[in-house]
């Protein structure tokens, strides 16, 4: 193992994005002990609010790292349950071999999910049964493809044929030869499935239809903060700044985990 | 040629029939409206006039925004090397947050551009400028994406889905500039638990975005006949 210099560049993309990811993660985690203190309604930056204070009074950065408390758990749950169902359909699929589509941008998920989430909730659904619905549905269906285009072509390599003619069964042909050249990519899917269903939750806890009034989330901060949006711009820069650094710190720890080319 | 038309005619005659059944079947059944089923699927395709005078706001702002990001697109493209990340990134903006920006720094600070609220056509300078600020927010990220899908072989697939892609979203940001579309109406609907209502506000929508899908693919057609095959 003395030639590794090729993929230092992609190894120092997957750290830098998978760092913002942490920091962004560290700091929800952090929420739970530190709820901040409440003071005057939608008070100026300063001293005492370092970003000011919300319309309910209280401090713009704990109320930035509980939204993302909330977000990142649900973003998490809803990505897990796409892969669980998503995963063994890709598998099944690739073994049939069929033909490997074009990779899609993850943002391609949000309009099949605006479009489940506005029929579910129009049939009266709650906030979170629409998130879920909107999000496990493409998400599932993206999964299944994704993991069926990476694993079609490798079935057919030579490594795996020889050494399933040199005796090894399928599933630890699978184990020894497949999973190892597999795992970078599937977890580059993962990375990427996790920032679009960050933003299909923002979305829609925007328009209304995800998370609502009692609870608390990125996309509910900044449907909170629209209407005091040239009194207080902070109210809604900063609940989407955190949204993108999220999203693109994951897409760059994909792309890095991916390497070189696309 | 004339094959392609046809089947691009036939495939444009099913997505809307289908498009009509499904939302019909799905939502259009679950309201509590009165009359008979035949009765019912009318008042459903035909929508209300409200419906359709708020099309003078959507359909504006839907081109403008796809013009926006086709400029933004073509500008990526002729950019090489990172251009392809940066549309990447570019793609993964949210247009409602955009929109926002865009209020604080523009209408906000600088006072340029009316923030807010829809000034009829009959002053047509005023209605084109409250469209201006939603298009651009829409179509930063659009163009990203389309800038990003323009490298594929399918050109008027990637246009057309693009185009539809971007109509869904007008549904996030006009309410953001107050603007009285359809996608303010079909939001709405979402939120207030109507289902007739959304039925017809998304089968507008959806036969808006076929018939912009069967222009793009047969704009392709046109460029493809100018060359000798």
């Amino acid at each position: 193992m003395s030639a590794t210099a090729m993929p230092r560049l992609p190894d120092m993309r997957a750290l830098a994005g998978l760092g913002i990811v942490a920091l962004v993660a560290g700091l929800a985690v952090l929420s739970v002990v530190w709820e901040g203190s409440v003071g005057t309604p939608l008070a100026e930056p300063g001293t005492s609010h370092w970003l000011g204070t919300d319309p309910a009074g209280r401090d713009l950065v704990p109320a930035l790292m509980g939204a993302a408390s909330t977000t990142l758990p649900l973003a998490l749950f809803g990505t897990i349950v796409c892969l669980f169902v998503g995963m063994p359909v890709g598998v099944a699929l690739s073994c049939s071999g069929s033909a490997v589509g074009q990779a899609q941008h993850p943002v391609a998920l949000l309009t099949p999910a605006l479009l489940i989430g506005l029929v579910v909730s129009g049939l009266g659904a709650s906030g979170y049964l629409t998130l879920l619905a909107s999000i496990a549905l493409p998400g599932f269906v993206l999964v299944a493809i994704s993991t069926r285009d990476a694993l079609a072509p490798l079935w057919r390599q030579d490594f795996v044929t020889s050494a399933r003619l040199a005796g090894l069964g399928t599933l630890s042909a699978a184990q020894r030869h497949v999973l190892p050249r597999l795992l970078p990519r599937l977890a580059a899917n993962a990375c990427e499935l996790l920032a679009a269903v960050v933003l299909i939750e923002v979305s829609l806890s925007f328009a209304g239809l995800g998370v609502r009034s009692p609870g608390t989330s990125l996309g509910l901060l900044l449907r909170e903060g629209q209407q005091f949006v040239t009194v207080r711009p902070l109210l809604v820069i900063m609940p989407g700044v955190v949204v993108v650094m999220l999203v693109l710190g994951l897409l760059l720890a994909a792309a890095g985990l991916r390497g070189r080319g696309r | 040629m004339r094959e392609f038309v046809l089947k691009r005619l036939v495939a444009f005659v099913g997505a809307v029939l289908g498009a009509a059944l499904l939302l019909f079947l799905v939502l259009g059944l679950a309201g509590n409206a009165t009359g008979s089923l035949p009765e019912r699927f009318l008042a459903f395709v035909v929508g209300s006039p409200d419906l359709w005078s708020r099309l003078a706001v959507t359909l504006p702002l839907v081109i403008l925004a796809f013009v926006a990001a086709g400029i933004l697109a073509a500008g990526l493209r002729a950019v090489p090397g990172t251009a392809k990340g940066v549309a990447a990134a570019v793609a993964i903006l949210p247009p409602f947050w955009l929109g926002l920006l865009l209020v604080v720094i523009l209408a906000g600070a600088l006072e340029l551009l009316p923030a807010n609220g829809f000034l009829p056509w009959s002053d047509p300078a005023g209605a084109l400028s409250s469209l201006v600020l939603p298009a651009v927010a829409l179509g930063i990220p659009f163009g990203g994406l389309l800038a990003l899908r323009l490298s594929h072989r399918n050109r008027p697939a990637a246009l057309g889905r693009t185009f539809a892609e971007l109509l869904l979203a007008t549904t996030l940001v006009e309410g953001v500039f107050y603007l009285p579309g359809l996608g303010g109406l079909v939001l709405g609907a979402a939120e207030q638990r109507d289902p007739a209502l959304l039925a017809s506000g998304l089968f507008a929508l959806a036969l808006i975005a076929s018939i912009g899908m069967l222009g793009f693919s047969l704009l392709g057609l046109l460029r493809r006949g100018e060359r000798p095959a």
